[in-house]
């Protein structure tokens, strides 16, 4: 179908040679090369979050802009022919195959439904009323499916009988609208219920509705077997009768497209749909067809629709699904050369190839053959005489009239330097100003000034004060004033500023009267001045939003919204500065954008090389939709994990996890960047905003992390999202807290059990040590007792004999009596004090030194030498062992017994001290000192002394003071 | 019996009241050998001897001595046995143990029984004198171990009745006496002479006495 772009048909029809501009829609199509998992598309349903669920013929798949999830019977769908998609609840969707399973696509993945009775219809249709009851249009019948149960709802056709199988289930009014599987074309498959009772009325229509569309006014659009278009009086059909109405006006249009499908999209547009174009029906009745002619090359058109974006989806069965996003966006043919709208709106074009001349105006489109062989490369209006440029010349033609010819006439020649003849500019004045290393004016009386500039300047600009602006690559910001009267003086240098830009190359002057650079390599600046100062500078490059940092042409369009035409695209930036928008990379067009216009209602015109792009200003294609960002899998090893809505908490072995996010927006969701920032024991940062869609965080630490995720959208007014998840990987269980506690607590018990047993056990070894030493001891004691009892008796015995032999007269007798009888009394002694020595109730320092002060006083006193005892006062309770007790009773026995036998001494004084376990005796008398006769004085006792002392680990000095100091140390314990 | 003849020959002889000692000893050469100690010394007088308790008590019931020397380990009735029965009867005889080991247990055993002394039987003649003088002069003998034992036995005595009979002097002689010091040491140490010392020591023993026959008495009655 030829077209321009908005054609009113009648009018279209009379014209010729419009194939000049042919024009092109920048559709997207998604296949299964891009993902989509088959080509036949059934349906198509957008979720609360955004995500399109798109039903084929082969299985489901999920698209949040990232990637495809796809989904076939191997994931648990019942069948292959998914039928229809309705959302619970957010990630919770019912999905009906072509079999009698109910699946539910939870976060992901697929479910079986268990109904209660084990029963399920072959669902067709889903459709949810304001109530939220749901019901199915089914193979078997229309059910009501509640609390997981499905009731049948029994519906009586027209016909009288039962209606089994319905494929469509639809909300009309105060009636749905079932269209039945079960009938041949001979009667009417359209079934009208009432929405609250369920009956239906007796509805004799003839002919096969392929489609219903309820209309104001209680009527109902219906498409007939592909061709017809009937307006049904829905208020008679309640009554059972059949009749129509009036068609109204504007869809009179349609009657004669071959239509199978109406529908109104959520703005209340109305859209047909043929199997190979889909024609929007505007308000005004005009029709705006995309077709094979525009960029829409498929065939088998199921279904349209236009999501929360107002993006426009084409489903088709075959092709996959095509995508539109600017439907105002239109590409016009590369066969236009050059294209000028003069201030009446009306659009001049310059033809590529011919010498053709054409003007579209309120959709009608006229065609002049030029009269001339010049190569035109621009064109531009003046007082309703068309301006041709080329490189050298201006040309003018002949006035305009409905004829087709034009002859052409030369004005003016430039011999110095090549007319830039694409921004040139026609003041109000009808002066013509062309940029350049001069300004050149052209008044209307084809008188030429030219002004040397100090240099090059790419582009001028005209703002309402009767001024003249231009910047030069240099960086000189020069204002003129445009002296309206004096031909010979057109402009008078009013204002002057070196601006500190590098290259600028694009000027344009807002409706506040701020400045607007373009510059070769900066991107964009805007300044303003206040008493010919700058007040303020800001600066916009590709970071904030420029398809390009190479500004070729900048203009103000009535909105007060600068255009930008760049090396890339074509950029729209609001005169606030804060949405920056790239109209043309959005449309996946990626052109130089050398020239921007403004025509009739604020439309836009920008000139590519070799092509021009328009921008309708169609307020419908607005929507105030935001995108949801949000986490669609976590991942890891293969092993996905429910994404709770709080925090997550995963097993300890994780160590390596994957998040994949989307933020639904089908605009230019290539371009929608991603950054994350995972802080756990460590500060995150921010990772640089990228498209990939998937963070993957490897060696992760048992540890509690929060993950950070942004995304920027490409959509100048989508504010930049964010999202803060928490999750936590448990440490493994042999490094938690209470695994610790009790390691612990074990580690101890079994110490101190240990240390229990030990000292029990050693306890009990002491105390059957101590019991059997005391056994023997006692024993010991028992044995040295009976001994002593019968030795000292008998001693006592001898003793008393050899007494009785003392008195004898002869003198031997009398010595060896005595002899005996002192051996015997020694013998006694001796044993007493061994006896004394094993007792064990003998046992302390006090009882040795009493002991030893006894022992010495009686031998001492026996012999006259006068005694004296320094012995500690409280003498401690030291326990000393039975070789000690003797050994230091026989040392200190031995030492009064030299002291008797050899020291001449009348006095002795025996000290004892004790400090600590350290024990010393000192045996001071006043004899003769041991000097020469030591051997005399100790002898062998000596000897014995120093060994006995030795084996207690003590030692014996002798002094020679005055007499003989023996002193005894020995350490206790 | 030759002892009581000898004693009348003494008796008769001397101005003064010779001191008459009984001597209870099973060894007939040991028992001879101390009879002929004791005869030979000035001022005393054998009045019995005799082998074993049975023999002895009913002869010291009839005339009893100034001072019993009992040997302990008797056949039959011992030393201990012997001096409770005859004190129970006569409480003014003296008793004097004859023992090999002063510290054996039972000489404080006999001591509780009612001796008021002890003599080491390898004590030389005139040790064995003079500890029957000192006896006779109302000192007796002590040392360490038993003053430990009687401390020890005072305290449980105290603590089961308040009625404490020892003087506070008597208490510090016995406490010296327990930490081995000598007689000659606590006279000085308490300002005294020894025989004092010594006298203390004979009261102390005294006073045992009485309270262990209460305690029988008590017993008696209690019966």
């Amino acid at each position: 179908m030829p077209a321009l772009k908005l054609i009113c048909v009648a009018a279209f029809m009379t014209l010729a040679g419009y194939q000049a501009f042919s024009q092109d829609y920048p559709f997207i199509k998604y296949t299964p090369k891009d993902g989509l998992i088959n080509n036949r598309v059934r349906n198509f349903y957008q979720d609360s979050k955004g995500r399109i669920f798109i039903t084929t013929a082969n299985g489901l798949s999920v698209y949040d802009g990232a990637r495809f999830l796809n989904y076939t019977v191997d994931d648990g769908l019942g069948n292959p022919l998914v039928n229809d998609v309705l959302e619970l609840s957010a990630d919770s969707l019912l999905i009906a195959t072509n079999t009698s399973v109910l699946n539910v696509w939870v976060q992901g993945s697929i479910k079986v439904v268990k109904t209660k009775n084990n029963f399920c219809p072959v669902i067709n249709r889903f459709y949810r009323d304001k109530n939220n009851t749901i019901y199915v249009a089914s193979d078997q019948g229309i059910y009501r499916f509640e609390k997981d149960i499905f009731t049948p709802i029994n519906i009586k056709a027209h016909d009288g009988n039962t209606a089994t199988s319905f494929e469509e289930i639809q909300d009309i009014g105060n009636y749905l609208w079932l269209k039945r599987a079960d009938l041949t074309f001979r009667f009417s498959n359209l079934l009208l219920i009432h929405k609250e009772t369920f009956k239906s009325h007796p509805f004799p229509l003839d002919g096969y509705v392929t489609c219903a569309l309820p209309l104001k006014e209680e009527q109902l659009l219906l498409v007939i077997a592909n061709s017809q278009l009937l307006s049904l009086d829905l208020k008679a059909a309640e009554h059972g009768l059949v009749k129509y109405k009036k068609l109204p006006s504007r869809f009179r249009h349609l009657t004669k497209l071959s239509l199978h499908k109406i529908i109104i999209d959520r703005y209340h547009n109305i859209w047909g749909l043929t199997s190979n174009s889909v024609i929007r029906l505007m308000q005004d009745g005009k029709l705006q067809i995309f077709d094979k002619s525009n960029g829409l090359d498929v065939s088998n058109i199921r279904s349209i629709t236009i999501d929360n974006e107002n993006v426009l989806w084409i489903l088709t069965d075959g092709s996959g699904i095509l995508k539109l996003v600017n439907r105002n966006v239109e590409i016009l043919s590369s066969d236009i050369k050059a294209i000028y709208i003069d201030s009446s709106g009306k659009e001049w074009m310059l033809g590529t190839s011919d010498q053709y001349l054409y003007c579209s105006y309120d959709d009608q489109v006229q065609k002049w053959r030029l009269n001339s062989d010049a190569g035109f490369g621009g064109l531009a209006m003046r007082k309703k005489l068309l301006l041709l440029f080329d490189n050298n010349s201006i040309y003018q033609t002949e006035p305009v009239q409905q004829v087709n010819r034009l002859s052409v006439k030369k004005i003016y020649s430039d011999n110095i330097e090549p007319i830039n003849y694409s921004r040139a500019e026609i003041g109000e004045n009808d002066n013509i100003y062309i940029p350049g290393h001069s300004l050149t004016v052209l008044n209307s009386e084809n008188i030429v000034t030219r002004i040397r500039l100090p240099a090059y300047a790419d582009q001028l600009s005209l703002d309402k004060h009767q001024q003249l602006w231009a910047v030069s690559r240099a960086g000189d910001l020069l204002c003129y004033q445009i002296n309206q009267d004096k031909a010979a003086d057109p402009l008078t240098l009013k204002f002057t500023d070196k601006l500190s830009i590098q290259q600028p190359r694009a000027i344009a002057i807002d409706k506040t009267g701020k400045i607007w650079i373009g510059t070769r390599y900066d991107g964009l600046y805007c300044l303003e001045y206040s008493n010919k100062r700058i007040v303020s500078k800001r600066q916009w490059t590709t970071a904030n939003g420029l398809t390009d940092n190479f500004i070729y042409h900048l203009i103000c369009d009535d909105n007060n919204v600068i255009w930008a035409g760049t090396q890339g695209g074509l950029d729209k930036i609001s005169a606030s500065g804060s949405v920056v928008e790239s109209i043309t990379r959005n449309n996946n067009i990626f052109q130089v954008i050398y020239k921007v216009m403004i025509g009739k209602k604020n439309d836009v015109w920008a000139a590519a090389i070799g092509s021009i792009i328009r921008i309708t200003n169609d307020a419908s294609v607005a929507s105030d939709y935001q995108p949801q960002l949000q986490i669609v899998r976590m991942m890891s090893a293969e092993k996905s994990f429910p994404i709770l809505p709080d925090q997550a908490v995963l097993p300890s072995k994780t160590r390596e996890l994957t998040f994949d996010v989307a933020a639904p927006s089908f605009i230019d969701e290539k371009r929608v960047r991603f950054s994350y920032m995972l802080e756990g024991n460590e500060e995150g940062q921010w990772s640089p905003p990228a498209p990939e869609a998937s963070f993957r965080f490897i060696n992760l630490p048992p540890a509690k992390y929060t993950l950070h995720i942004r995304a920027v959208f490409p959509v100048a007014h989508y504010k930049t999202q964010e999202l803060v998840y928490h999750f936590t990987i448990l440490p493994p269980w042999w490094n938690t807290w209470w695994f610790r506690t009790l390691l612990i607590a074990f580690f101890l018990i079994v110490i101190v059990l240990l240390i229990k047993a030990y000292y029990q056990d050693k306890l009990k070894k002491q105390r059957l040590n101590f019991e059997k030493q005391q056994a023997i001891q006692q024993e010991r004691t028992r044995i040295a007792m009976e001994m002593h009892d019968d030795l000292g008796s008998g001693l006592t015995v001898i003793r008393y004999l050899a007494g009785g032999l003392v008195s004898n007269t002869l003198p031997l007798i009398k010595e060896k009596a005595l002899k005996i009888e002192t051996s015997a009394k020694q013998l006694v002694d001796n044993m007493n004090d061994i006896i004394w020595t094993i007792k064990s109730d003998n046992n302390s320092l006090s009882d040795v030194l009493s002991y030893i002060r006894k022992q010495a006083a009686d031998m001492l006193e026996n012999v006259g030498i006068d005694y004296e005892f320094d012995f500690p006062k409280h003498p401690g309770d030291l326990i000393l062992t039975n070789e000690q007790k003797r050994n230091i009773l026989l040392i200190s026995k031995e030492i009064v017994h030299n002291v008797v036998k050899h020291s001449r001494a009348t006095k002795v004084l025996i000290k004892a001290e004790q400090n600590g376990d350290i024990f010393r005796l000192w045996f001071s008398d006043n004899g003769k000192g041991v000097g020469n006769g030591f051997s005399s004085h100790f002898g062998n006792g000596m000897k014995n002394m120093q060994q006995r002392a030795t084996q207690i680990g003590g030692r014996i000095e002798i002094q020679n003071n005055k007499g003989t100091t023996v002193i005894v140390t020995i350490r206790l314990a | 019996m030759p002892g009581k003849m000898e004693a009348d020959y003494f008796c008769s002889l001397i101005y003064i009241r010779l001191i008459t000692v009984s001597i209870v000893e099973d060894i007939e050469d040991v028992r001879n050998g101390l009879a002929g100690i004791i005869r030979m010394s000035d001022g005393f007088t054998v009045l019995h001897s005799f082998a074993s308790a049975e023999e002895a008590l009913p002869a010291l019931m009839e005339s009893p001595p100034d001072i019993v020397i009992m040997d302990i380990n008797l056949p039959g009735i011992n030393g201990i046995d012997c001096i409770r029965q005859a004190r129970m009867k006569n409480p003014r005889i003296q008793f004097m143990m004859f023992t090999i080991y002063e510290n054996s247990d039972t000489v404080f055993e006999a001591i509780e029984a009612g001796a008021t002394g002890y003599l080491l039987k390898n004590s030389s003649p005139a040790k064995i004198v003079e500890s029957l003088k000192e006896l006779y002069d109302g000192g007796s003998p002590m040392n360490a171990e038993i003053a430990k034992k009687l401390v020890m036995r005072f305290q449980k005595q105290a603590s089961i009745q308040n009625d404490f009979h020892l003087t506070p002097k008597e208490h510090e002689v016995l406490e010296l006496m327990s930490k081995g010091y000598l007689y000659k040491e606590i006279a000085v140490e308490l300002n005294n002479t020894v025989n004092t010392i010594k006298q203390h020591i004979r009261h102390i023993y005294e006073k045992l006495h009485v309270q262990n026959k209460a305690e029988a008495i008590n017993k008696v009655f209690l019966k």
